[in-house]
């Protein structure tokens, strides 16, 4: 969790200030460092002190643990809330035994009380953790089964060099895969596909023609890892494919007949 | 249900004491009217009706405890 930076004349007026914009109270917030402004840089500004105000921990968890409770009972269920700061998140997790209810299909009631959540409490603030929900441990499995998939691709991947698409999912579930096959050697990950249907794809490292015949406007929007997938940016490729069927005019078909196969090969990569 | 809306919607907004949530229950259904001030409907709206979609959800899982469809309508 990043402090929060603030031009104030004040330490009062600045705390006041964060208090508003993010509606959490006084309490939540503590002052780390309050230095006067360097007035060269901030100009003829009427701040005169720059402060760092930092979120404590503790007192950010009860409030997440009080909203949760707070949406639940007023859905009608009854539950038991446990929230525990990592590094980067706030998870909270609930037990319940109306859970299916929680999940709804596919996690999709889940996705969105974590929404709303996230909304409600850290509002659109990016310096905020994210609040990441479970219940009952439903995440956890999907991601010990997404964990097998990727595995399984990664292993195809490495032996055949063939790429496999994965289903469209959410920006956490796409880093947790590369993040998990980016240790596994002769194997890169990448993802595609427009925003809110993107997907990872996982391939064997230099694999040739990847993407011949694949339409321009579907490459990658390179989002993800830009310097991992320039090196897999397959034009030249294409290019050499086409150069060989010019240099060898009487091979041309049987060159033709490779490239159809190739692509027939590239269309069907889930099975 | 009511007090599920208003109890989000007054999370979101910035002036809560604007939200007024009105529902209308019939036998299989319930439609629920939610109204907020004109500075904070996107707030309840979200990013391409991302936080609509997501109370919707959430009304529709706590409706179905109730074996009913529910409405909601953000009135401009």
């Amino acid at each position: 969790m990043k402090d929060i930076e603030i031009n104030s004349k004040s330490e009062a007026d600045a705390l006041e200030t964060v208090c508003r914009e993010l509606r959490l109270p006084g309490e939540a917030f503590e002052i780390v460092e309050s230095k006067p402004s360097d007035s060269s840089e901030a100009g003829a500004s009427s701040a005169a002190l720059v402060i760092k105000i930092r979120l404590k921990k503790d007192v950010f968890r009860d409030i997440v643990r009080d909203r949760v409770m707070g949406l639940l009972k007023n859905m009608g269920v009854f539950a038991e809330v446990r929230v525990r700061a990592t590094e980067d998140f706030l998870n909270a997790d609930i037990y319940t035994k109306q859970g299916s209810i929680l999940i709804g299909r596919r996690g999709e009631t889940l996705d969105a009380l974590q929404h709303l959540l996230n909304r409600m409490i850290c509002r659109n603030d990016r310096d905020m953790p994210m609040i990441l929900l479970d219940v009952e441990g439903y995440r956890a499995k999907i991601q010990r089964r997404l964990k097998k998939i990727a595995l399984t691709a990664a292993e195809k991947a490495q032996k055949t060099g063939q790429p496999s698409k994965m289903e469209p999912m959410s920006p956490h579930d796409r880093k947790y895969i590369h993040k998990l096959l980016s240790e596994i050697e002769g194997v890169t990950t990448y993802s595609m596909g427009r925003e809110g249907q993107r997907y990872v794809v996982i391939a064997g490292k230099s694999t040739p023609g990847q993407f011949v015949g694949e339409d321009e406007e579907l490459l990658p929007e390179f989002l993800d890892d830009p310097a991992l997938i320039k090196r897999e940016r397959p034009l030249f490729q294409k290019k050499h494919f086409q150069n060989t069927r010019t240099k060898l005019p009487a091979n041309g078909n049987d060159m033709n007949d490779l490239l159809i196969q190739d692509n027939e090969e590239e269309k069907s990569p889930g099975n | 249900m009511e007090k599920l809306v208003k109890y989000i919607a007054e999370a979101l907004v910035d002036r809560p004491e604007e939200v007024f949530v009105k529902s209308i229950e019939g036998e299989n259904s319930i439609i629920i009217e939610l109204k907020v001030a004109p500075d904070d409907v996107g707030k309840v709206i979200g990013k391409g009706g991302q936080t609509a979609k997501a109370i919707r959800k959430i009304l529709s899982a706590a409706a179905t405890k109730l074996k009913k469809k529910s409405l909601l309508q953000i009135l401009e």
